[in-house]
């Protein structure tokens, strides 16, 4: 594998993408761990997003590489290209969190309802933004 | 015949309305009172009416020949009395429960206006705080979800606004409107937004859990509906 650099649009398309192979190949969406399956499609798009704000000039070099959850949400807010999402992305942050600490499990038909309606859209768009295939 | 007087003296009660009726002598002649007392008391010597008075007999059928003379509107019986006074009563009750409500709503205002205040007096940067939670609030009040919006410190100083909403159950879709307003907010600073959001939604929490066991201690009511 080629070596990556931390902060590089690559890398964060890398990380996303291998988090949504663990997704299926694992078959979470069927799994009765579903609070684990939302954890993984967040950080699979919070990697995309890290993609995008990389290559925003236009923020300070901080939010172009954020190290936590607070200087990425005010990226997100600041990045234009972002904002089309933003608060899908928001709502995904939210049940991550969710997931972790207050939900012990979601109900049976929520992932697939959750996958469909937020993360598929939100993915797409910013796959599209940068100038990904979607597959 | 009064009816404290008929549960105390049944008897005397009845006899006197007996020998009334009989002798008509209500509206024609004055009546003896005498001649009662004793057509009653020497059919019962020894009953427990003997402690009714001469003096509280002639005062009863003074009342009662007066009480004759009068034209009914004067004659109200009891009912009549303990429903105006019922209803006087429920009036009242009803202009008390508006104050009530006015009062409630007027000591939640003041609250939340104290609660400003006190942020307003701190620090530089709780005043940041403040006027993001008080923007923060102008736009989330109007989305019908929305039942409260309060405000935590953690112990690493970070603020979080956090959202309570209630509506359909793992819909992602009620969440949307309160996300778009936070970014909104965090848009419209200059600077990083010194607060993190989040929200709850009353109706996913399980039957055990209630939210005061989501939220950190001491969070604090910004606004609610």
């Amino acid at each position: 594998m080629a070596a990556l650099t931390v902060g590089d649009k690559s890398f964060h398309v890398n990380k996303a993408e291998r988090n949504e192979q663990f997704y299926r190949a694992h078959n979470l969406c069927a799994s009765d761990f579903n609070e684990w399956a939302i954890v993984v499609l967040f950080y699979a798009s919070m990697h995309y997003v890290d993609a995008v704000l990389c290559q925003d000039t236009s923020l300070p070099l901080t939010m172009r590489n954020p190290t936590d959850h607070r200087t990425r949400n005010a990226a997100v807010s600041r990045c234009s290209q972002l904002g089309p999402v933003a608060p899908m992305y928001a709502d995904i942050r939210d049940r991550c969190w969710e997931a972790r600490y207050h939900i012990i499990t979601f109900p049976g038909n929520y992932l697939g309802k959750f996958e469909n309606r937020v993360f598929k859209p939100t993915r797409a768009y910013l796959r599209k933004t940068l100038g990904l295939a979607n597959q | 015949m009064p009816e404290s007087l008929a549960r105390k003296a049944p008897v005397i009660s009845k006899q006197l309305e007996i020998i009334l009726g009989k002798d008509q002598i209500a509206k024609s002649r004055p009546i003896d009172p005498w001649s009662i007392f004793y057509r009653i008391f020497e059919e019962m010597p020894h009953s427990q009416h003997t402690y009714f008075t001469s003096a509280s007999t002639r005062n009863w059928l003074r009342i009662r020949n007066e009480a004759r003379g009068l034209p009914v509107s004067e004659l109200r019986d009891d009912f009549t009395d303990l429903r105006r006074d019922a209803d006087a009563l429920r009036a009242r009750v009803e202009v008390l429960s508006k104050e009530l409500v006015s009062t409630k709503e007027r000591l939640r205002e003041l609250s939340q206006e104290v609660l400003r205040l006190r942020l307003l007096g701190k620090t530089g940067e709780t005043s940041a705080v403040s006027e993001v939670c008080e923007a923060y609030i102008e736009e989330v009040k109007g989305i019908q979800v929305v039942r409260q919006v309060l405000l935590s410190r953690c112990e690493d100083d970070e603020s979080v606004i956090w959202t309570i909403i209630e509506g359909p159950p793992f819909d992602d879709s009620v969440r949307l409107p309160v996300y778009e307003a936070q970014l909104k907010i965090s848009q419209s600073l200059k600077e990083d937004s010194p607060v993190d959001f989040h929200v709850v939604n009353l109706s996913e929490l399980s039957q055990k859990q209630n939210v005061e066991d989501i939220l950190p201690a001491h969070s604090e009511t910004l606004w609610q509906r």
